[in-house]
């Protein structure tokens, strides 16, 4: 989990994972006894499952691609990932406390495809936005809605989130031909007409012949963040507090392209996610599930068996998030599940800052941590901003993996970032109410 | 239900802590010390005994005087107490080893709160006020005379400082490399200076933009100095193998928490303590340089670090 070479220099740098580090082809895991899907929902809405006054009721069958409509309004909607009968619809925690409704389905014998989910002709920006954000491989970057300025170029992303993931690279390499489909679905949808594909360097013969130029991205973590990609497009940074948005850019991952390319072909498998499972012992293992199976299911396919103190992370080591339930499920951006004994986590220390540089010569954003983790620690979070470039943050979590002092450097970052966005819009309201 | 455990990201992290840190720069220093104390014998091991013992010490009980976490585990206190006891002669008397490790530890770096506080790096901090106060102690010329050797045991510095050029003749680059020179007994075996110097080089334990700057100051300024007045300037190879210099550049100038930590104002920082070195040895009123040249440059150290690269996509605030 932690790795120290001798040569210090070697060490802090990160290198993604390549496909050749897990099993070549994935596993694909039998169908649980029960898949459950997750949205966010509002507290007046969360009220509504609490009284089971929701659309979606208990025994309902449902079809693969159905598109599940659980309150009045259309904001909160699933796409059944299975064909079966639904078996529960209740709140749910997840990790970090977000309120989620959860939506439980019973597998059926026969797979039946919903028609609805191969209507492309009809399906319009706006509501492609939410659809695609249910597909395998999230990247939650979509501007398809909204008042904002029209997409200029779509970046199709065939990095990864983070290390020890490989989602993006196997869904280029074995599924380039979808992934082209997936483009021009994508390029019909929604009327752009430059495409960027960013591959890793390696993988630049995989990406040609795709309708798209090739924007190759180097093996060196975090590469594949979109903002260094959107450097690279532009030609220049976009400004830190600035959403890609706004500067007409959209980013999508090979993986969603992927299912897009199915959808378009009318072919099965569309809720399929693939990724790397790495074991306690370290074997990482490439695996194909269906969206909605609950990480226990998995476990208990590869015998691994939790123990208390032991870690469970949905994503990569970089970036992901601890999980508190095995039972939690496999969502549509969930690239990679870490299981770890808890031994093998080195936990935070209790020294402040002693200014050995390390984090200052791996941040990629060539934010001055040094000095930022001093004002953050002390909560002067608007000073963070202001002189220390609170926002250029990338949140790669580098200088927090490099840290000598084993500073939580990225929890204070993100904690920074989220009280400012709350002091911010404390500032708007306060202006309404006037 | 099995409670797992809940942490933020990112659940990697790199080996290297504080206490692996120090334990490094220990070992590295020793490569230095250690001949040092082959030749010096019992004094020298009976210094570096007391200094590492009573700065440990120090550190223990400001602590506990003021309630905070005891952090002589992290043997940061160790290491300055070895640092010192290296630029010190062997024989120093036990008051002044223990008057010294006060101020490094205490006063050089607890009272700032600790690893990372300083302004000043501890160890230079100690030496500079035994050498300000008690300087007698420090002249190597004075200390050694005691001691009948096969070699000048005249200090290097001093020899060409008050007669000339012509003194550095007297020793050969290998005498000065094998530590065949009078002088602190950890910072006299130039080759042990540079093998700890390279090894925590390599280790990115302490950065290669400091040590080498500071060496190229030092050698560029002795250069012109001796191009300008060959009779009474030594050259660069003297100025870099006698004094504190390598032992300034790899051991002193280094220190975290006082010294920069953005490339440019690194180098910056660097050329400029091996220039104001030379300066003073030449122009000052001290023998060596390296110490007050390094404090000076640690208070010039938070405005060098001004100068630093832009952010992704920063924007000026006006
Ligand atoms: S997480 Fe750290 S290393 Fe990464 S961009 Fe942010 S400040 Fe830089
Ligand atoms: S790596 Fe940690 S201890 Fe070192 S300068 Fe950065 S925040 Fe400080």
């Amino acid at each position: 989990m932690i790795n120290n070479l001798f040569f210090g220099y070697a060490a802090l740098r990160l290198n993604y994972t390549g496909l050749e580090d897990n099993r070549p082809e994935p596993v694909a895991l039998s169908l649980p006894g029960e898949v459950s899907l997750l949205a966010g929902c509002t507290p007046d809405q969360a009220l509504l499952v609490a009284k089971k006054k929701t659309l979606l009721k208990k025994g309902e069958d449902v079809r693969t691609g159905q598109r599940l409509r659980l309150f009045e309004t259309e904001d909160v909607f699933l796409l059944s990932t299975v064909t079966g009968t639904v078996s529960g619809v209740g709140l749910y925690t997840g990790p970090l406390g977000r309120k989620l409704v959860r939506v439980n389905i019973v597998p059926g014998k026969e797979e039946v495809t919903d028609d609805g989910l191969f209507d492309t002709d009809n399906l319009d920006p706006a509501s492609a936005h939410k659809f695609i954000s249910q597909l395998p491989g999230r990247m939650r970057l979509l501007p398809l809605q909204g008042d904002l300025p029209p997409i200029n170029e779509l970046v199709v992303c065939a990095g990864e989130k983070d290390i020890s993931v490989v989602s993006n690279q196997y869904a280029l390499k074995h599924d380039g031909r979808r992934v082209a489909d997936g483009i021009e679905l994508l390029k019909r949808v929604s009327g752009v007409k430059k495409v960027t594909l960013a591959v890793p360097g390696d993988l630049a013969p995989c990406a040609g012949g795709m309708g798209a130029r090739v924007l190759s991205l180097s093996r060196q973590y975090p590469a594949a963040s979109p903002r260094l990609i959107a450097k690279e497009i532009l030609g220049r940074a976009v400004p830190a507090a600035k959403p890609l948005a706004r500067e007409g850019l959209a980013f999508i991952s090979t993986e969603t392209a992927a299912a897009l390319g199915r959808i378009a072909q009318r072919e099965a498998g569309v809720f399929d996610k693939t990724l790397s499972l790495v074991l306690k012992n370290g074997t990482s293992i490439l695996v194909k599930v269906r969206i909605g199976t609950p990480i226990s299911h998995i476990l208990s396919l590869f015998n691994q068996s939790l123990v208390e103190g032991d870690y469970l992370i949905g994503g990569g080591p970089l970036t992901g998030v601890a999980i508190h339930d095995p039972d939690y499920t496999i969502s549509p951006y969930m690239d990679g599940i870490l299981v770890c004994a808890g031994e093998d986590i080195l936990e935070n220390g209790d020294y402040g800052c002693i200014n050995c540089g390390k984090c200052v010569r791996v941040c990629p954003a060539r934010v001055p941590v040094n000095l930022l983790v001093r004002h953050l620690t002390r909560g002067d979070y608007l000073k963070a901003s202001d002189h220390f470039n609170l926002d250029s943050c990338l949140e790669c979590g580098l200088c927090t993996y490099a840290c000598v002092s084993k500073i939580p450097i990225l929890q204070r970052i993100k904690l920074g970032k989220m009280k400012l966005r709350a002091m911010k819009q404390e500032v708007i309201d306060g202006g309404r109410a006037q | 239900m099995t409670r797992l455990r809940i942490t933020h990201a990112p659940f990697y992290r790199s080996a290297c802590t504080i206490p692996q840190r120090s334990l490094w720069i220990l070992g590295a220093a020793l490569l230095s010390l250690v001949p040092g104390i082959l030749f010096y014998g019992m004094p020298a091991f009976a210094v570096a005994a007391v200094s590492v013992g009573s700065a440990m010490a120090w550190e223990h009980l400001f602590s506990r005087l003021t309630g905070r976490r005891n952090t002589v585990t992290d043997y940061n206190a160790a290491l300055i107490g070895l640092l010192l006891a290296m630029m010190l002669p062997a024989g120093a008397p036990w008051w002044l080893v223990i008057t010294g490790t006060f101020v490094a530890v205490v006063l050089g770096k607890m009272i700032f709160g600790g690893m990372g506080g300083n302004p000043f790096c501890p160890a230079a901090l100690g030496v500079a006020v035994l050498l300000v106060s008690w300087g007698d102690y420090l002249d190597f010329d004075l200390a050694y005379r005691q001691m009948a050797e096969n070699f000048e045991m005249m200090e290097p510095l001093g020899l060409v400082k008050y007669f000339g050029a012509a003194m550095a003749e007297n020793y050969h680059i290998s005498d000065l490399l094998m530590g065949r020179q009078a002088g602190g007994m950890g910072t006299v075996c130039g080759a042990g200076l540079l093998a700890g110097g390279i090894l925590l080089m390599a280790r990115g334990i302490i950065h290669w933009a400091i040590s080498l700057s500071f060496l190229a100051g030092v050698a560029v300024t002795a250069l012109c100095f001796q191009w300008a007045a060959p009779q009474t300037y030594a050259g660069p190879i003297f100025h870099l193998l006698t004094g504190y210099t390598l032992f300034g550049a790899f051991f002193l100038a280094t220190e975290d928490s006082s010294s920069p930590v953005n490339t440019a104002a690194m180098i910056l920082y660097g050329l400029g303590g091996g220039v104001l070195t030379v300066l003073i040895r030449n122009r000052g009123l001290y023998v060596d340089g390296v110490i007050f040249a390094v404090l000076i440059m640690n208070l010039a150290s938070p405005l060098l670090d001004r100068i630093r690269p832009k952010a992704l996509g920063a924007q000026e605030v006006k």
